[in-house]
C-alpha cells in the first residue's frame, strides 16, 4: 500500500500546517481548510458559509476586488473553494516556484478579509443564480434538500448548503464580519502544502505570512444529537422531470465510525461498476431502472447512506424499491461471499490510490484528515481498516444501518404523472 | 523568524517567484506494427496505475443518417464478445477493481481501461477483446436502445440539453454537427445489428487506430501486449472520404425553447468557428481565453462580477477536423435575460474593434503558459495530449513548442483572429426558458422563433 509521506506542527497562533512534498511533477497545491460548514450556520441564515466562500474572493488589505483570481491566473495557476456541511476549503494549484504567491494570497485574507456592502449584494446575486442553476431550474435538483430536510429535524444538516433563498436575502454585512472573526481564525484551520517544494523553506514562508496573524477565540461546537428515526418517512415529489426516481435515504454513523468502512464496502457491493447487485439486478437483468447509485456521503457527525435509482419508462418506483428493498434484506442476511468481497477490497483500492494521483487530491485527503478525523495519519490507516472489514461486519452494517425503519424514502414523479395500471 | 521581522513584513506586493522549473512535454515512445498500427507509451511510474485507450480516428462525424450511431456503437462494445458476454466483461473487470469506459467525440472512437500495475494483462485483455471482437448481440441492443430512448426522453427536461440541442441545429443545419452526437429519438429506433457491425467494420481498423498506454509500464511491455493481439489485425483499409464543412449563415437568428415555470434561462449565443487544423487555432485559442476562456476573463467578469447576473460565463471554440461551433453560454435569471445578450454583444463587438492592453495580454499568456505544467500533472492527462497529435496529425514538436508559441502572440494577433472568428452579424442566440418571461424582450434581437421541448415549432414573432 502507498504511504504518504508528511511533517506537521502548529504555528503559534494554533495554525496546523501539513507539508507533503514529492518529486512527481513540477506543480504544487496550497489547500486551506477552515472547519466550519452550513452545520455551524444561525437558523435564520442558512447558506451563509457558502455564500462566505464566494467573499473571500472578494479582496483583502493588499488584494484588489476579484485580484485573487488575476494572481492565480497570470502566474499560470487555478483555484477554487468548497464547502460542505462541516467544511470550508480554499486552494491554488501553482507552478512549483509560485508557492509564495499561494501562501500571500492564503495569509492576506486570513488576515484582512475586504468586507463591503457593494460584494456582498453582488455575490449574493451570484449565489442566487448558482442555486436556481444547481437545485431550483434543474430536473430532480430539489432531491438533496428534500433528503436532508426530512432525514433530520433538529440537526443542522437538516437545511441545505446553498442554503434558502430567503436567508440570502438577509444576510447582512455585518453577519459576513462576525462570521469571519469566529470561524476564520488560524486555530480553526489547517495548511496543507503538497507537491513540488522544499520544505524549509516552504517552512519559513509559512512562519513569515502566517505567524502574525491572531488567534481567535476558542469555538464552542455544540450540535445536536439527533435522535432515531421513529419509522418510515415517506414523500412523493411533483417536478419538473421526465422520468420518475427514487431516493432512499438512511441514516448512519458518523465517517469516523467503527461502521464506516463495512458501509462503503457495502455501497459496492450494491452498486459500483456493471456487476455490483442492484445494476446487474434492476438496470440490466430487468430493465426497470435506468441507473443506480449507493454511497455514504461522509459527514463528521452522522450521516446518511443513499440509495438512488431513475425508473425506467414502463415501469413504477414501487417496483423498483421493491428490488432495491430485497437486495438489502439479503445483504443484511448473507454475508458476501469471498470473491464479492475481494472485488469490493480491489474497488475501493482503486479508488482510494486514483485520488492520489494530483498534488490537490493529497493535500485534501491530508487536510481532510486532519479536520474531520482529527488526526492526519488517517491517510496511511484508512485503506488498512478496508481491507481488515469481514463479510459478517458487511451484513451486520447493513442489517443495523439499512433497514426499513431507518429509512426515508423519497419518489420523484413527473408533473403529469398517471400510475401505470 | 521572530515577531520583530513580521511587524516589518510588506505585504503589499505579492512575492516573487522562485526559478521556474523547466518543464518539457514529456518524452513518449511511439511504436508502429507492419499492418500501420501505431501504439505510444507515456511512462511514468508515481502510481501504481496503468491506463490504456484505445483510439478510431472516426467520430460522431460519420454518424451519417443515423445520428447516435457512434455513440450506440461505442456503448456496445462492452456488451458482449466472441469470448465474453456482458456480464463476464463486466465481472472481470470489476473483480480487479478497474475501470473499463467507451465514448464517442465528434473526431474519435475511444475506449479506456484503468487498472492497477499487477492487473495490467487483465486490462489489457478485456480492452482488446472488446475493441476488436464485439459481437452486438440482439438482446444487448435492445436493452442500449431502450435505455438511450429512455436517457433522450430524461434529457429533454434539462434545460441546458434543450438549449445545447436546438443552437447546434441553429448554427449548422442540416450538416452531422447539427445533430445530437448522442442520437435522437427517432434515429435510435431506427439502428439495427447491422448499422453498428458496418460501423465498427469500417472505422475500427489498423491504419485508422491507435494505443496509448500511460502510467506504471514501460515500452518493452507495451510492445509484447500490442505484438501478441495488434499487430496481427487485419481490417479493411480506411475508406477515404470527403468530408464537407457546414456553410456559413449570412444572418442572425433568435430561438426560444419554452420551458413554462422556469426560472432560469440556458442562454447559447454563436456561429461557425474554425478547424483544429487551422493554422488561427492557437491564435484563437488565446483569443477565446482571454475572451470568455478563464475566470478573469472579459466575458466571466462582466457578466458574473460586475453584473451578478450569473454563476458563471464563459465562450468556446471547439475545434474539431471541420470547422466547429463558436459560443458563449451563461445560465440567467429571467429578469435579465437580454441585458445579458447586450453585454454578450458589447463585448464580441469590443474585442474585434479594439486592441486588447498590454496588461491583459500578459496575464492571458502568462496564465496559458503556466497552467501547461499543471495540465500535465498526470501520465494520464499527458496520454490525452498524445491522443491530439495523433488525431489531429499535428507535429511531433508540437507541445515542445507550445509555450513559446503561446507568449509570441501578439494583441495585433488577437485583434485580427477576433475580427476574422467572431461574428456578431451572424449569431444564432438560443434561450431555454419561460417564454412567457422571456421571449418578448428578445425581439430587439431578431425575430423569435419559440418552439416546446420536442422540437415543434409553437410561434414566430
Amino acid at each position: 500500500m502507498i504511504d504518504i509521506k508528511f511533517v506537521e506542527y502548529d504555528l503559534q497562533n494554533g495554525l496546523h500546517v501539513i507539508l507533503s512534498p514529492d518529486e512527481s511533477a513540477a506543480v504544487v497545491a496550497v489547500d486551506v481548510w477552515y472547519h466550519v460548514g452550513s452545520k455551524d450556520e444561525e437558523t435564520a441564515r442558512t447558506g451563509f458559509a457558502h455564500l462566505f466562500e464566494h467573499m473571500m474572493f472578494q479582496g483583502s488589505a493588499h488584494v484588489g476586488k476579484t485580484d485573487h483570481m488575476k494572481y492565480v491566473e497570470q502566474a499560470g495557476g487555478a483555484f477554487n473553494g468548497s464547502t460542505t456541511w462541516d467544511r470550508t476549503n480554499y486552494f491554488e494549484t501553482l507552478p512549483s516556484n509560485q508557492l509564495d504567491l499561494g501562501l500571500w494570497l492564503e495569509s492576506d485574507r486570513m488576515l484582512s478579509l475586504n468586507i463591503t456592502q457593494e460584494n456582498l449584494d453582488n455575490q449574493r446575486e451570484v449565489v442566487k443564480e448558482e442555486r436556481r442553476w444547481r437545485v431550483d431550474n434543474r430536473p430532480y435538483g430539489t432531491a438533496w434538500e428534500k433528503m436532508f430536510s426530512l432525514a433530520y429535524k433538529s440537526h443542522p444538516y437538516r437545511w441545505p448548503v446553498v442554503g434558502y433563498m430567503e436567508h440570502l436575502n438577509a444576510a447582512s454585512v455585518q453577519d459576513v464580519r462576525a462570521f469571519f472573526d469566529t470561524y476564520y481564525r488560524p486555530n480553526n484551520a489547517v495548511l496543507a502544502i503538497a507537491g513540488k517544494f522544499d520544505p524549509d523553506r516552504a517552512k519559513a514562508s509559512v512562519e513569515k505570512y502566517f505567524s502574525g496573524i491572531p488567534r481567535g477565540r476558542e469555538i464552542n461546537r455544540n450540535h445536536v444529537t439527533e435522535p432515531a428515526l421513529s419509522g418510515q418517512v415517506r414523500e412523493t415529489v411533483y417536478d419538473n422531470v421526465a422520468l420518475p426516481a427514487i431516493y432512499m435515504v438512511f441514516r448512519i454513523p458518523s465517517m469516523k465510525s467503527e461502521d464506516a468502512e463495512s458501509l462503503a464496502l457495502a455501497a459496492n457491493v450494491f452498486a459500483h461498476g456493471d456487476s455490483s447487485r442492484l445494476y446487474h439486478d434492476i438496470v440490466y437483468r430487468k430493465s426497470m431502472a435506468q441507473s443506480v447509485d449507493a454511497f455514504a456521503v461522509d459527514m463528521e457527525d452522522p450521516g446518511v447512506f443513499v440509495i438512488n435509482a431513475v425508473v425506467s419508462p414502463k415501469h413504477k418506483p414501487e417496483e423498483v424499491e421493491g428490488e432495491i428493498a430485497a437486495q438489502l434484506d439479503y445483504l443484511a442476511d448473507h454475508a458476501p461471499g469471498r470473491h464479492e468481497l475481494q472485488k469490493v477490497k480491489n474497488q475501493l483500492s482503486s479508488q482510494w490510490i486514483g485520488q492520489l494521483g494530483r498534488a490537490l487530491g493529497r493535500a485534501d485527503n491530508l487536510a481532510q484528515s486532519y479536520t474531520l478525523y482529527g488526526d492526519t495519519g488517517e491517510i496511511n490507516k484508512y485503506m488498512g481498516r478496508v481491507l481488515s472489514v469481514t463479510a459478517e461486519q458487511v451484513s451486520a452494517a447493513v442489517k443495523k444501518y439499512l433497514s426499513p425503519v431507518n429509512c426515508v424514502v423519497i419518489h420523484y414523479l413527473p408533473k403529469d404523472y398517471e400510475p401505470i395500471g | 523568524m521572530t515577531y520583530s521581522t513580521m511587524a516589518t513584513l510588506d505585504r503589499s506586493k505579492p512575492p516573487k517567484p522562485g526559478v521556474s522549473s523547466k518543464v518539457m512535454f514529456p518524452k513518449y515512445f511511439e511504436g508502429k506494427c507492419d499492418n500501420g498500427f501505431k501504439y505510444f507509451v507515456v511512462e511514468n511510474h508515481t502510481l501504481p496505475i496503468v491506463t490504456i485507450g484505445f483510439v478510431a480516428k472516426s467520430g460522431a462525424l460519420f454518424d451519417g443518417d443515423l445520428p447516435g450511431l457512434g455513440s450506440v456503437t461505442s456503448e456496445l462494445l462492452t456488451k458482449g464478445t466472441r469470448k465474453r458476454t456482458a456480464t463476464q466483461i463486466a465481472e472481470e473487470i470489476d473483480f480487479v477493481g478497474g475501470s473499463l469506459s467507451s465514448n464517442v467525440s465528434w473526431d474519435s472512437s475511444q475506449a479506456f481501461v484503468s487498472v492497477l500495475k499487477h492487473h495490467l494483462a487483465t486490462g489489457f485483455g478485456i480492452l482488446q477483446d472488446v475493441v476488436l471482437n464485439p459481437v452486438f448481440p440482439e438482446d444487448e441492443i435492445n436493452r442500449v436502445k431502450a435505455q438511450r430512448l429512455a436517457s433522450i426522453q430524461q434529457l429533454k427536461a434539462d434545460p441546458g440539453y434543450l438549449a445545447d440541442v436546438r443552437f447546434l441545429s441553429s448554427v449548422f443545419g442540416d450538416h452531422p454537427y447539427g445533430q445530437p452526437s448522442s442520437g435522437t429519438e427517432k434515429s435510435v429506433g431506427k439502428m439495427t445489428r447491422r448499422d453498428f457491425v458496418n460501423f465498427h467494420k469500417t472505422h475500427y481498423t489498423p491504419d485508422n487506430s491507435f494505443l496509448v498506454f500511460a502510467g506504471d509500464v514501460n515500452p518493452q511491455e507495451a510492445e509484447k501486449y500490442v505484438s501478441k493481439r495488434f499487430a496481427k489485425w487485419r481490417g479493411k483499409k480506411r475508406a477515404s472520404k470527403t468530408l464537407r464543412a457546414a456553410s456559413e449563415k449570412d444572418k442572425g437568428t433568435v430561438c426560444v425553447i419554452d420551458k413554462p415555470g422556469a426560472v432560469q434561462s440556458a442562454l447559447r449565443v454563436g456561429h461557425i468557428g474554425i478547424a483544429r487544423n487551422s493554422r488561427d487555432f492557437l491564435k484563437v485559442f488565446v483569443m477565446n481565453t482571454l475572451l470568455g476562456g478563464y475566470f478573469s476573463s472579459r466575458i466571466n467578469m462582466n457578466l458574473r462580477e460586475v453584473h451578478g447576473y450569473t454563476y458563471g460565463g464563459k465562450t468556446s471554440f471547439d475545434a474539431r477536423l471541420l470547422p466547429g461551433v463558436f459560443e458563449v453560454s451563461a445560465d440567467v435569471r429571467n429578469e435579465v435575460t437580454s441585458q445579458t445578450v447586450d453585454e454578450i454583444l458589447i463585448e464580441l463587438n469590443k474585442i474585434r474593434d479594439t486592441l486588447p492592453s498590454k496588461d491583459e495580454m500578459t496575464m492571458v499568456k502568462n496564465y496559458l503558459a503556466g497552467l501547461f505544467p499543471i495540465q500535465l500533472e498526470t501520465p494520464q492527462q499527458v496520454a490525452g495530449r498524445v491522443i491530439v497529435i495523433e488525431l489531429y496529425n499535428l507535429p511531433r514538436n508540437y507541445y515542445r513548442n507550445y509555450r513559446d508559441n503561446i507568449l509570441k502572440v501578439t494583441a495585433m494577433d488577437i485583434q485580427a483572429v477576433a475580427k476574422k472568428y467572431v461574428r456578431p452579424d451572424r449569431l444564432s442566440i438560443v434561450l431555454s426558458g419561460s417564454s412567457r418571461e422571456i421571449a418578448g424582450k428578445l425581439k430587439k434581437f431578431g425575430e423569435v422563433a419559440v418552439f416546446d421541448a420536442e422540437g415543434n415549432k409553437i410561434s414566430e414573432s
